[in-house]
């Protein structure tokens, strides 16, 4: 275990805010190679910066982990775990009977008023795999891969609305402006492959009602944030020359404009214009790697048939696909958001017996599809895959405005999420909740322990990795979160 | 025995404490079987210092005084902190103990280690028990507590003696050059006037100049040339824009609500209230005060009031099912943490959830600080039972014109209004004959009644329906009411009344603005930082670290405003020409701009930071002579060329030894890139406007705003301009760190990607610039590719390239002209339909400034 002291960290955080500037000193590869800069700093003298220098490099976890990398699929929305993951055959006992006051007092709802009718789930649920993990009918696919997954039936949040609960979940605060998991993690191990972002995001149907803030680096230097990989128009915005510049022009103005630069350098002697150089020279390769990485054609019939892609279709599979594409690239963490698992019951568009399954539908297939992809490929051992919304849902009928609809409010008591692949003690399922699945009994986990446990997954100890910002050391974790044990392998 | 027993099972074993440990037991063994006078007394050098040394003296001793405590002397030590006495003498509760145990409020000492052990915890009670005797022989001798540099006031310290007096050009240089003299260090031969132009240009209206301000500037041998070329730009409107872009992350100024639905607000006449506060020289203290409390100033204008949006930046979340209190609560915390930290650099913040742990702030400090802002008007409204709308206090902003229009229209709607409300005996007689009728005949009642209506409204109707002795006067009232609205015989009031309001002025501006609620609302502090556990009461007041309130001073926002202008207080001027320095300068003197508390970096030079704080006030808290005086200085004048020696020594360079050289802001690169291809739209103020962005960037499906592009020139307006969605921020400007301003941002920090280059290599927006610029380098060059070049070049970075840079430029535009010739379709995507010839040298010239558009030198204040 490797355990820096206070000062150490704290130089470090101060290194990387001096050296974000420095960015890509060491990696540019074409034309002007890591050697030519080397030696031209030698030449004028200069012995730093370092490798260390780039707040990109690759840095060493804390403890050593099977996890490298993430893959976060987040339902935005929040998907049911009553209908899903947590059985209750007392809901269905009780259905449309009153909820007990016991459990509504104090309690504040979304859209809930007055005393709402307990509702059963109508789908059935069967232990899966031989792991006996239980699954409901919606899931099929997933369910034939149920030994690798961990289940956590005991989650529970802060927020309920999902703007607030979103960040929560994804960045640890409900307020915008802190840094996001995939910002933390960069920040705390670099990333592989330098052609590309550390963190990407892909979004399906629409945005996470929490917007881009979901992915914002926050007080981290914005090298950290989140990159937005589109499935129209340039997958990374201005990718793409203008018409009327191929690639081999673009490279020809990149030549002219170092060499320009150079000449400065040799001039003013501020290392920062090498910098500079390896920052042209980075963003004429990733010219070429993102369209490379985007290009699902190559991908075999069979791969598609698994996931359920099509090339140029913009679809949650796709963005699957894309995933294990990423993280196959050495990409650190991948963050996947698919909209519309807001279940209130207010009509066919949003309730639990047409919407939901239709969900499921989307997601099903290709997420048991990534699991098997990456497991074939080897590469499910270091890749942590983590699947959830931002909070759950009620066990009640919401009826909002006497809708007969049936649908579920906003719970953050108590909700299902689950895990795969690096490090995971794949095949349990952990936490209880209470007959009516409205509080958690048992192994409770809350955000800020799931956010501690993927960070241990992934070798860092959430305590020790901080950020100095206006006088105070924050973490991902707030001052919070414990490693859940039961997780890890 | 088992006391004994345990206290010999230390948690952390060390031979050097096995003795004490003996001695402690002793007493407890003692303290068990007889009383307490028998107990040996604790040899406080021997077993109670040693503790303080290894566990407390970091903080609280002579390299720093936490809590203004320092436990290494005895007077000081005796003396106590910021709680007061720590040690009190036979009380086996002192809060050092306390504290030490675990056992008070506060957090646990030593902070962020382990505990002490029970031993070491047993062996300090006991000493206090028994007197706390210190031996005057132990610890230093003079412990002086020093309060922490911020928070005593700063005097005008009188400019050093330095190394070479001739090289300073204003008492600031001999604060720099002091400085550079104890680091062994000298400074820089003074920049080219090309270079200072550009330098000045682009930290004064954040433009760059023009070639013919260039070659006067060039021309002008005058001694005080570079000082008028100043002035000239210090009284130019575009300085007010390059100023306010700073302030407005400061103030998160934005153009949408944020959170879920991050609907559009109308804010934008607060921009132009702070670019023309900038503009007017405005002093600080009167800057801060209309900020803040402008709406409580006697006799307030309107341009006071539009001030006060300053605090309306703050967030509104109108998703669907919040909570609103919590809400409420959230903007009230951010009014809170952004005062604090805007104008005192302060990290108050920390103290919402539990006493600060290292500054001077309690809990109830921050509850009381927020107090101030506590008071707010609602700003927000259910309209629907789970639907939410921004509603708070707006003003209208009238023009001149209109404010005439509405004064000379308003009395005379009042009038006729008084005639369509009032009976006449006329009117009386025509609705008796037609409510007779109606009622005799409620199928033919039509073709008697004097009135325009077909059916009446389903109450009238039943009314009339009643008997007129069967009604109430409720009833009668709406039926009045009623006729008067129909009666023919006043429509030509009503016709009036319509032309007079259609002549009133519709589509005015508004912009929010605070205003306090008559009934305050109580503040209660928040335990453990949650608006649902409100504690004690607290009443608004100021930091105790800080000078008190003046008693006759109101207990609102306008009290505490005046408080933060007072020139008693010690952080206000200097946290601003600290931020004024920083983006001069690419640093501030205090690195976190944000954190003036002990947490925070300390001044690299501290004498000057007080000189330009005191003279700033002294100066009647003038920006611009703030301005003047740093850049009219030798420090600033430096030229930026960087040598080994400064490089190893000062690689950020904090003391200048060199002139700054940086990135632009994000602002600024896109402003420079506009003025210098000739795009600019140099219009100032005005709602904000949509700069071409790619398809997909906006997402919105809440607001009614779309993103398409603004026509007309407002497509080239200046980057201040720029619509700020928080969610969406614009991506050419946030890809060099401009911020969602979803909160407020102290300092931007510069990072540098490729994701930058490939904004100024492809961005639309930016290839449009190029291809502007190259139709002006086309018509500089008349032929000569050279000079059309150095045309270009002038635009970008002021200086004409030299040779070798001019070579390998012309050998650029040859290699592309060559290969556009080759393929005129091509040519023709850049420079669109027109003969092949000119499609292909446009398209190379094209190429050639999205070039020189690119050089480092470009993107950098140099």
């Amino acid at each position: 275990m490797k355990n820096r002291t206070r000062e150490a960290q704290i130089q470090t955080v101060r290194d990387v805010e001096e050296t974000t500037r420095r960015y890509f000193l060491k990696e540019s590869g074409l034309g002007l190679g890591a050697l030519a800069l080397t030696s031209m700093l030698q030449q004028s003298g200069y012995s730093a910066p370092q490798a260390s220098a780039n707040p990109l490099a690759v840095r060493a976890p804390h403890f050593p982990a099977k996890a490298k990398r993430v893959i976060f699929l987040h339902m935005a929305g929040a998907p049911s775990q009553l209908d899903l993951f947590d059985p209750k055959p007392t809901l269905i006992k009780y259905d449309g009977e009153p909820c007990p006051d016991e459990f509504l007092k104090g309690d504040q709802f979304a859209f809930i008023r007055g005393t709402p009718k307990l509702l059963g789930s109508p789908y059935e649920f069967k232990q899966r795999g031989e792991s006996g993990v239980v699954i409901s009918e919606l899931m099929p696919h997933l369910s034939e891969i149920a030994d690798e997954i961990a289940v956590i039936r005991s989650m529970h949040t802060d927020q309920f609305n999902h703007a607030p609960a979103q960040l929560f979940m994804l960045n640890g605060w409900f307020q915008p402006g802190r840094p996001s998991m995939g910002s933390w993690l960069t920040y705390g191990l670099g990333t592989e492959n330098s052609d590309l972002p550390g963190f990407v995001v892909l979004t399906s149907v629409k945005q996470p009602d929490g917007g881009k803030s979901c992915w914002s680096s926050g007080f981290l230097p914005t090298i950290y944030q989140g990159v937005e990989f589109r499935s129209k128009g340039d997958p990374v915005l201005f990718v793409s020359n203008p018409d009327g510049v191929p690639h081999n022009i673009r490279e020809e103005s990149i030549d002219a404009i170092n060499d320009i630069n150079q000449m400065s350098f040799e001039k003013m002697g501020d290392p920062e214009i090498l910098t500079r150089m390896g920052q042209y020279e980075m963003a004429y390769r990733m010219q070429s790697s993102v369209p490379e990485l985007m290009d699902v054609s190559q991908e075999p019939g069979s791969i598609h048939e698994m996931y359920g892609t099509a090339p140029g279709k913009e679809s949650f599979a796709n963005n699957c696909l894309l995933a294990r594409r990423l993280v196959e690239r050495g990409v650190r963490m991948v963050q996947l958001h698919h909209w519309g698992w807001d279940s209130h019951g207010t009509g066919t568009g949003d309730d639990i017996m047409h919407s939901l399954p239709q969900r499921c539908k989307e997601t099903d297939r290709p997420i048991a599809a990534l699991i098997k992809d990456l497991k074939q490929r080897g590469l499910l051992d270091e890749t942590l895959v983590v699947w959830g919304g931002e909070f759950g849902r009620t066990p009640m009928n919401e009826a909002r405005n006497g809708s007969t609809f049936f649908g579920r409010d906003h719970h953050p008591h108590a909700f299902t999420m689950w895990m795969a692949g690096g490090g995971v003690n794949a095949g349990t399922t952990v936490g209880k909740t209470d007959d009516l699945g409205y509080h958690v009994v048992e192994d409770p986990v809350h955000v800020h322990d799931l956010h501690a446990t993927i960070l241990r997954l992934m070798g860092m100890d959430h305590k020790q990795l901080t950020y100095r910002f206006q006088g105070r050391d924050f973490r991902l974790t707030d001052v919070f979160g414990n490693v859940i044990d039961k997780l890890i392998a | 025995m088992i006391a004994l027993i345990s206290i010999f099972q230390p948690r952390r074993l060390r031979c050097f404490f096995s003795i004490i440990f003996l001695f402690v037991a002793a007493s407890f063994i003692s303290h068990a079987a007889e009383d307490e006078a028998a107990a040996p007394p604790v040899d406080f050098a021997g077993s109670v210092y040693p503790i303080f040394e290894r566990s407390c003296l970091d903080c609280h001793g002579a390299k720093q005084q936490l809590a203004n405590l320092r436990l290494d002397g005895k007077d000081a030590a005796m003396k106590g902190g910021w709680s007061g006495a720590v040690i009190q003498p036979h009380n086996a509760k002192s809060l050092l103990v306390a504290r030490i145990a675990g056992d008070s409020m506060g957090p646990q000492m030593p902070m962020s280690e382990d505990p002490l052990s029970e031993q070491e915890i047993s062996t300090i009670r006991a000493w206090i028990e028994q007197g706390a005797d210190w031996p005057e022989d132990a610890g230093v001798k003079q412990a002086v507590v020093k309060k922490h540099w911020a928070y005593q006031r700063p005097i005008l310290p009188l400019p050093p003696l330095t190394s070479n007096p001739k090289w300073a050009r204003n008492p600031l240089d001999r604060f720099v050059l002091k400085r550079l003299d104890e680091e062994g260090l000298a400074p820089s031969p003074e920049a080219s006037k090309e270079t200072l132009i550009r330098r000045v240009y682009m930290d004064i209206i954040g433009l760059p100049p023009d070639p013919k301000d260039v070659d006067a500037f060039l021309a002008d041998a005058s001694a005080n040339a570079y000082e008028t070329m100043v002035n000239g730009l210090l009284a130019s409107p575009h300085y007010g824009e390059r100023w306010a872009s700073h302030w407005l992350d400061l103030a998160r100024f934005a153009d949408s609500h944020g959170f879920e639905k991050d609907r559009a607000r109308e804010i934008w006449p607060y921009r132009d209230w702070v670019i023309q506060a900038f503009n007017d020289d405005k002093p600080y203290d009167q800057f801060t005060i209309e900020q803040i409390a402008g709406d409580l100033l006697p006799g307030a204008n309107p341009d006071q009031i539009i001030a006060t949006g300053f605090n309306r930046n703050s967030m509104i979340n109108e998703e669907g099912g919040v909570n609103q209190e919590q809400y409420r609560v959230e903007a009230v915390i951010d009014r809170t943490n952004t005062t604090a930290s805007v104008w005192l650099g302060s990290t108050l913040a920390c103290a919402q959830c539990h006493n600060h742990k290292y500054d001077p702030f309690t809990q109830k400090n921050y509850y009381e600080f927020l107090a101030f802002f506590n008071n707010h008007a609602p700003e927000i409204r259910q309209i629907q039972s789970f639907e939410a709308q921004a509603d708070g206090p707006t003003l209208t902003l009238y023009t001149d014109e209109e404010r005439r229009r509405i004064d000379e229209i308003q009395p005379q709607i009042k009038a006729l209004d008084q005639t369509l409300s009032t009976m006449t005996p006329e009117l009386e007689h025509a609705m008796r004959l037609w409510d007779k009728q109606a009622r005799f005949d409620q199928i033919s009642w039509m073709a008697f009644i004097p009135a325009k209506e077909k059916q009446p409204p389903t109450d009238i109707a039943a009314i009339l329906k009643t008997p007129m002795r069967q009604r109430d006067a409720k009833a009668m009232k709406r039926l009045i009411s009623h006729w008067l609205s129909i009666a023919s015989a006043l429509d030509a009031a009503r016709e009036k009344r319509a032309q007079l309001v259609g002549k009133l002025p519709n589509n005015v501006p508004t912009t929010m603005v605070m205003q306090e609620m008559e009934q305050p609302r109580a503040t209660h502090i928040f335990e453990g930082g949650s608006y649902l556990s409100p504690g004690e009461e607290v009443t608004p007041d100021v930091p105790r670290v800080l000078p008190p309130l003046p008693p006759d001073a109101p207990r609102n926002r306008l009290g505490l405003a005046r408080w933060l202008v007072s020139e008693r207080n010690p952080l206000t001027a200097r946290v601003f020409v600290n931020r004024v320095w920083e983006q001069l300068f690419g640093h501030g003197l205090v690195k976190t701009t944000g954190d003036f508390g002990s947490r925070g970096d300390p001044p690299v030079n501290q004498p000057l930071l007080d000189y330009l704080a005191v003279r700033f006030m002294q100066q009647n808290w003038s920006m611009k002579s703030l301005l003047f005086e740093i850049v009219a200085s030798a420090a600033y004048r430096q030229q930026s060329n960087m040598t080994h020696d400064v490089w190893e020594k000062d690689p950020d360079n904090r003391l200048l030894a060199r002139g700054p050289r940086f990135r632009l802001a994000a602002e600024l690169i896109r402003d420079q890139a506009l003025a210098a291809s000739g795009l600019l739209n140099p219009k100032i103020g005005g709602p904000s406007v949509f700069p071409f962005q790619p398809e997909g960037i906006w997402q919105m499906p809440y607001s009614s705003v779309k993103w398409e592009t603004s026509k007309n020139g407002d497509q080239y307006r200046r980057g201040v301009y720029t619509h700020w969605q928080r969610t969406a921020p614009y991506p050419a400007l946030a890809s060099f760190d401009a911020t969602s301003r979803e909160i407020s941002c102290t300092r931007r920090i510069r990072t540098n990607t490729p994701l930058q280059a490939l904004v100024t290599l492809n961005d639309p927006a930016y290839f449009e610039a190029a291809k502007s610029l190259a139709r002006l380098m086309v018509k500089a060059a008349q032929g000569q590719v050279a000079v059309g070049i150095e045309y270009g070049y002038r635009r970008c970075v002021v200086r004409k390239p030299d040779a070798a840079e001019s070579k390998r430029l012309v050998e650029y535009y040859q290699s592309m002209l060559a290969y556009y010739r080759d393929h005129q379709d091509k040519a023709k995507q850049i420079a669109g339909d027109g003969p092949d010839q000119n499609s292909a040298e446009l398209a190379a010239w094209t190429m050639t400034a999205n070039v020189i558009l690119n050089l480092d030198e470009t993107l950098n204040k140099t």
